[in-house]
């Protein structure tokens, strides 16, 4: 069994160092003190190193997990509000293995389970995520888990994929096969773009409260696929007055 | 010590082991190990061990004689170095240094990291001195440092290349 924080560790390892990468495998795998090993030479750590595989099993993902006698329950990736898929991009889009243990602690809750009713999961904005994420890192097992965020990372690229409103239309663009002036225009909008990401979420909790800050929490805990479908169209009934007034 | 008579002054260039300080002799092995022209290292380590810059007008016969007369090696290891008043040991296995799988991973740390002073690190190391140690640079001097050095380098080569392959796998 390896822990998240074990899992880590070895995600980690500096390859520029051999000798302490195979030490630091062979003990987190075989779940040994590092010291244990000083004192066998270099063929036995190989051996040891190729008689240790581990693999990530994204099969092996379970709905509830136990951390310190409290059971968390995975939530259903279509319940999450704008909120969470907020502070989800946040800890996926900067090295989701360094923040695995965030990502749990949003994507799975303390529930109340009663006969013949759905789960009722607990306030998300009442999480002290940083607090949760501690105990998950410590006593997670990865496989327990590693599934259930192959399954969100791949519902997330589907979001992406169905609202048009993400699509900046530069994809297709190869700047390497630009020159002069198009390679300056390309420029200017990948910069802009850069820009405009920055400020994205924001953009979208104005454009949905149509500029009252007194909505934004309401809307931050409103389903994603609402605010989105509500992005959407607001941006084709903008579009359809602007070609209408040309 | 040699001295280099020219006409109107004399260079000195230190040229057994013993003379050698540890910044020196870390000097001299990045030489080694950078420069690719024979003439180059040689000029080089000249400028390390001499204590005149004028070294440069010697002839090209007087370059081979003085490189002829560098004694920069040594094979004995001693057991203890004395730095002011204390005296640090290293650990043996018979009668070559302790170089356990913990040592070798942390040498193989300080040569990636540090590559251009990991020699004073791996001394410190074996011999468990502290690096601000006063007197260090002059108590370390190449012939106590070498033998360490190349025995090190030979047991890191020895298992690198095979340890690359199965993590490059």
């Amino acid at each position: 069994m390896m822990m998240i924080k074990d899992y880590i560790s070895i995600s980690q390892i500096d390859t520029n160092s051999s000798i302490k990468s195979l030490m630091l495998y062979v003990s987190v795998v075989n779940n040994i003190p590092i010291e244990d090993l000083y004192e066998i030479d270099i063929d036995s750590l190989v051996e040891r190193y190729n008689n240790s595989p581990f693999d990530l099993d994204s099969s092996a993902s379970k709905k509830a997990i136990e951390i310190f006698g409290n059971t968390l329950y995975k939530v259903e990736c279509n319940s999450i509000t704008l909120g969470e898929f907020i502070d989800m991009e946040h800890y996926i889009s900067e090295d989701w293995i360094s923040n695995i243990s965030e990502i749990v602690a949003i994507l799975y809750r303390i529930a109340e389970k009663e006969p013949l009713k759905k789960l009722k999961y607990e306030e998300y904005s009442e999480i002290n995520i940083d607090e949760r994420a501690k105990l998950i890192f410590d006593g997670v097992n990865i496989n327990d888990i590693y599934g259930s965020i192959i399954e969100y990372v791949e519902w997330r690229s589907n979001i992406f994929n169905s609202y048009t409103f993400w699509d900046d239309g530069l994809d297709d663009i190869d700047p390497d096969e630009l020159e002069g002036e198009e390679k300056e225009i390309y420029d200017e909008e990948i910069e802009r773009m850069g820009i405009s990401r920055k400020n994205m979420w924001e953009d979208i909790l104005s454009m949905v409260s149509d500029g009252d800050v007194t909505k934004y929490n309401d809307i931050l805990g409103t389903n994603i696929f609402l605010v989105f479908n509500t992005v959407a169209r607001k941006i084709s009934d903008s579009r359809k007055i602007n070609n209408s007034n040309k | 010590m040699i001295e280099l008579n020219f006409k109107d002054y004399t260079v000195k260039v230190k040229n057994e082991a013993s003379e050698i300080t540890l910044d020196e002799l870390i000097k001299v092995t990045n030489v080694f190990r950078d420069e690719k022209s024979n003439i180059k290292i040689w000029y080089n380590i000249l400028d390390i061990l001499s204590d005149d810059e004028r070294y440069v007008n010697m002839s090209d016969d007087s370059l081979f004689d003085v490189v002829g007369k560098l004694r920069i090696n040594s094979e004995e290891f001693l057991n203890d170095i004395k730095i002011g008043d204390n005296t640090y040991s290293c650990e043996f296995d018979g009668d070559k240094p302790r170089l356990n799988l913990f040592y070798l991973s942390e040498l193989e740390d300080f040569i990636n990291k540090n590559p251009d002073a990991w020699i004073k690190d791996a001394i410190c190391l074996l011999f468990k001195i502290d690096k601000n140690t006063k007197g260090i640079n002059e108590a370390l001097t190449a012939d106590i440092v070498i033998p360490y050095i190349n025995y090190i380098n030979d047991k890191l080569t020895t298992n690198f290349s095979k340890l690359k392959d199965l993590l490059s796998e």
